[in-house]
């Protein structure tokens, strides 16, 4: 009895002593816990709040080419015109265009039917019309009419392409949208395969979470996650891939924070913007605004239902489904989605039907990557001196250049071709050398100074160096042009005042300078006597061009240089002026461009706006032009350099078919290491360069390598083109003349030639040798 | 079943608002109790909150459009007999290229006319305070026809309103180049040139010189 009652007494003191601990440690555990489940409350809400409300995504500044101006009168129907319109992704269609982004030519009546894209452009929006363009026999648009109403329009833009986004590393590559923009069947396609119960749960699915572990224990294997579009949010946006228990219980907790925190509707549109869709090299696609473009083509207002479905389909595994790599899988998966759609009522009997009849085809998987990538770069480093990069890589910048897309696919292909058949021809000389060839292009627009193509090298893969901007060569005879503007210009420097027709003596020279003797020889070793200057040009003759110059003085010619837009450090000695000092092609280009433009110097132009992503316009750049000689003085090398065309070495462009008045001069550096050809019509301009990066011999002059690539660019860039003559200015007199005697051709004078020049400075007398009747 | 809201948000008919309010509290409190040390740690993107602000856009900004009442207007710039007189030299240039268009003749006179067209319509646009879009416009007027004065000659009187004489002068010299001999718009290319020399130009720049 009495042990009993001690045991129970024990029993009742360890009761209390238990209670006693219990009411000491309890109370407080229980505080702290509460304490830390607040903090914790508040740290993932925070969060939350920072990402949803701040800056969501870092989205790189993308750049853009130009846009391309449609008016009556210009040809369309040419595959030129198709080729552009396909770099814009743009699908031609049997039937009348039915959606955004598509177009389709008939024969009777002549037609293109056009339903543009929608863009937004720095200080414009394009709404995306859909046009009907009247076409003469030829392919020409008679006119233009919007469909919706009827009316006639004066042009319309064909929106700028994308040439490639800003960024040093990997990046996301994402268009955000509102809610709103996306269509409704592409938001239910979503919510149909990846979460039906988005509206009915609280950010965790129990349900959906309770089969996914019978799905998988009964399996053995992980097959279906049950995570929900929040759950996967909090991931995509916080977490990482890792699969843990605990990661996968702070997903859990932070999505049940997000729903209390925010709208079903903010997280859908954070899902539908922020969701991987896709791997193109560094380039990750996010969001289906992105995803829209770049697997068809088309802004998601445009889509049709299988393409959403298809979309939608492959948010499970991008890369499994891919409809670039597996259109099958694709397939059978949208199908899948489609389906659901229709069980559930979103799309109708005959929707469905349609949809699954669609045939899987998608936009080239190149769309949005890297083209003209030494552009890009060019821009890119010029941009990086303005921004940080932080900026450029992350606040989603627009930025709008000068260059012409189909120019660009022209260059490429010219310059690689070119080079790739040269090397064939001059193996030894790459063998000796013992590294490829290179070649570098710039089209500027002389006017404007806009860069309308960039080559920097033969293959940007193989080397990135930018030898259209970056690299110093020996221009040769490319810088003759700029001796007889200072020879021949109004302002009459040196010690004697040329004029085209003046005969000068390519005979062997000794120039003497600062106690050294120059004695440039030409290039066949051979002189040629008495010439013109005209003659001096055409054919190149460095005797004779020096012969000039030292009449002149090298000081007024290096001046002239700079004037005309030289920004290398030229020196000042003789044998800069038959191109003896190493410059960048970009300054030959801005050098000649000058003649082109009749005088007029155009600052290169490659950005013209840069636009903040929130569509303010945060930098305009525009045409900047002084005149820096007098049109009469450009007009007059230009005459001279039609010549080179005509007859000189340039004339190579003419036998191979390309007809459009043209200037130009080549140029070789010695031992032939470089080769060069600047030539010009009166709206574009391009600059050639030819070479090894180690200088080394190549056997091939300006006009053997250089010009054989400027004149495939110019026939395909001009093709359509209508021949413009070079403006005459006032001021100027053009004569017939008889060549040999200089005097006004009679009609009996065998050789002539008509010359240009200044008024006043023409010859006033008759030629004194032919004539007959006349003389 | 959730549905679209008339302004396109979703919202969903069937939950109590403050049950689940409260469900969630809890089951959040829950699961945050019981996940050790939850916090940014494991973030993959740290949250950075708002950006500075845009002080970097505007380092860049070289320009933005200028309302109306600063340029004021386009026929402000000039005498407006003058201003007329070279709106009716470019209507009658258009004219002369339509009528030749449709007579079949070919050569550049597409891009020609197409090109006068869009210069006919900055001082509109000038007049409504879109510098910007009219330089664009005027700009892309030039690309398809070098030898368009008019636009030239207008973009000369938004570089001379914008307080770039240099410029301002440079199209101009090209506007009297391209622009016809006649009278009246002889008259309104002196006009401007006297009131850039006026305004003088910048350093290093150049006076107004005849093409």
């Amino acid at each position: 009895m009495r042990k009993k009652s001690g045991r129970r007494s024990r029993a009742f003191s360890l009761a209390r002593l238990t209670v006693s601990v219990a009411l000491l440690v309890v109370p407080p555990t229980l505080a702290f816990a509460a304490l830390r489940t607040w903090l914790a409350y508040e740290d993932i809400e925070g969060t939350l709040l920072a990402k949803f409300e701040g800056e969501r995504w870092e989205v790189p500044a993308k750049i853009f080419s130009d846009s391309f101006a449609i008016y009556p009168g210009l040809r369309v129907d040419t595959d030129a015109f198709r080729e552009r319109l396909e770099r814009l992704d743009y699908q031609r269609v049997a039937d009348s265009p039915s959606r955004r982004g598509s177009y389709r030519f008939t024969k009777k009546p002549h037609t293109l039917e056009l339903w543009l894209h929608a863009f937004q452009y720095p200080s414009s929006e394009e709404p995306g019309r859909k046009l009907r363009m009247d076409l003469d026999d030829l392919g020409r648009v008679i006119k233009i009419v919007e469909v919706a109403g009827g009316d006639e329009v004066e042009d319309v833009s064909l929106e700028p392409a994308l040439l490639s986004g800003v960024a040093t590393r990997p990046v996301e590559e994402r268009r955000v949208l509102r809610l709103d923009e996306f269509p409704r069947v592409l938001v239910r396609s979503v919510l149909a395969i990846e979460d039906r119960r988005f509206f009915d749960h609280n950010g965790i699915d129990v349900r959906s979470l309770a089969r996914a572990v019978a799905v998988n224990v009964v399996s053995g294997e992980v097959r279906q996650g049950g995570s929900t579009l929040t759950q996967q949010l909090m991931k995509n946006f916080f977490l990482t891939d890792e699969r843990s228990f605990n990661r996968k219980m702070r997903e859990a907790a932070m999505a049940v924070v997000a729903e209390q925190r925010f709208s079903k509707g903010e997280i859908l549109e954070n899902y539908l913007n922020d969701i991987w869709l896709g791997q193109s090299g560094a380039r990750a696609i996010h969001g289906m605004g992105e995803a829209a473009r770049f697997y068809f083509g088309r802004d998601v207002a445009d889509l049709s239902v299988a393409q959403m479905a298809t979309l939608a389909g492959i948010i499970r595994a991008p890369s499994f489904y891919s409809p670039h790599r597996h259109p099958e899988r694709a397939q059978s998966r949208r199908d899948l989605v489609l389906a659901e759609l229709f069980e559930t009522g979103d799309i109708d009997q005959a929707q469905y039907e349609t949809a699954l009849h669609e045939p899987m085809q998608t936009a080239s998987p190149d769309i949005g990557g890297m083209r003209a990538p030494y552009f890009v770069d060019y821009v890119a480093r010029e941009l990086g001196k303005r921004y940080p990069r932080r900026v450029l890589e992350s606040e989603g910048y627009r930025v709008f250049t000068t260059l012409d897309p189909e120019m660009q696919a022209i260059a490429d292909s010219v310059v690689a071709d070119n080079v790739r058949e040269m090397e064939n021809d001059i193996a030894d000389a790459v063998a000796k050398a013992g590294q490829p060839l290179q070649a570098a292009l710039i089209a500027l627009e002389p006017r404007t100074g806009k860069v309308r193509a960039m080559v920097g090298g033969r293959d940007y893969g193989m080397s990135q160096f930018n030898r259209a901007i970056d690299m110093r060569r020996q221009p040769g005879s490319t810088f003759k042009p700029i001796v007889m503007l200072a020879a021949l210009g109004s302002e009459h420097v040196g010690a004697r005042h040329f004029k085209p027709s003046t005969t000068v003596i390519d005979e062997r020279i000794q120039w003497e300078w600062k106690g050294q003797v120059w004695s440039p020889r030409n290039y066949e070793g051979e002189f040629y006597g008495p010439v013109t200057v005209r003659e001096a040009l055409e054919h190149s003759l460095n005797s004779a061009t020096a012969s000039i110059a030292r009449d002149v003085g090298v000081q007024p010619i290096r001046d002239l240089a700079v004037r005309l837009g030289m920004t290398s450090d030229l020196g000042v000695y003789p044998s800069i002026v038959l191109g003896g000092q190493a410059v960048p092609l970009l300054d030959m280009a801005k050098v000649f461009s000058v003649l082109a433009a009749g005088g007029m110097r155009a600052t290169p132009l490659s950005v013209r706006r840069v636009v903040s992503g929130d569509g303010q316009l945060v930098e305009g750049n525009d045409v900047e032009i002084r005149r820096v000689v007098p049109a009469t003085d450009a007009y007059l090398v230009t005459h001279l350099m039609e010549g080179v065309m005509e007859r000189g070495t340039g004339a190579t462009a003419r036998r191979k078919g390309f007809k459009h008045p043209a200037a130009g001069k080549t140029g070789t550096s010695n031992d032939y290491k470089d080769a060069w050809f600047v030539g010009f019509t009166p709206d574009l301009l391009v600059a050639v360069w030819v070479g090894f990066d180690e200088a080394a011999s190549m056997d091939r002059a300006g006009s053997e390598a250089a010009l054989p690539i400027w004149t495939d660019f110019m026939r395909q860039a001009l093709a359509d083109h209508p021949h413009t003559s070079f403006d005459i200015p006032s001021g100027i007199r053009l004569v017939d003349i008889d060549k040999k005697t200089g005097g006004i051709a009679r009609p009996d004078c065998p050789k002539q030639v008509r010359e240009a020049y200044l008024e006043g400075e023409q010859p006033d007398e008759y030629c004194s040798e032919h004539g007959g009747f006349w003389h | 079943m959730a549905v679209f809201g008339t302004d396109g948000a979703m919202v969903s008919p069937h939950m109590n608002s403050r049950l689940r309010s409260a469900l969630t509290v809890a089951v959040a409190v829950a699961l945050a109790v019981s996940v050790q040390g939850c916090s940014l740690g494991g973030a993959k993107n740290a949250a950075t909150g708002k950006k500075s602000a845009k002080a970097s856009q505007q380092a860049g900004a070289k320009r933005a459009g200028k309302p109306v009442d600063e340029s004021g207007g386009y026929a402000a710039l000039s005498d407006w007999e003058a201003f007329e007189r070279t709106r009716r030299s470019l209507g009658a240039e258009i004219d002369r290229r339509a009528k030749a268009l449709r007579g079949g003749a070919v050569g550049n006179l597409a891009a020609e006319l197409a090109s006068l067209r869009m210069s006919a319509k900055a001082p509109v646009l000038i007049d409504k305070g879109s510098l910007d879009g009219a330089v664009e416009l005027l700009e892309r007027a030039v690309s398809m026809y070098g030898g368009n004065g008019y636009a030239y000659l207008f973009l000369a009187y938004v570089h001379h309103v914008e307080g770039r004489p240099d410029q301002a002068a440079g199209f101009l010299s090209s506007a009297r180049r391209y622009l016809p001999a006649d009278k009246g718009v002889r008259g309104e290319t002196e006009g401007l040139a006297r009131s850039i020399r006026a305004s003088g130009p910048s350093a290093g720049g150049s006076a107004p010189a005849p093409g």
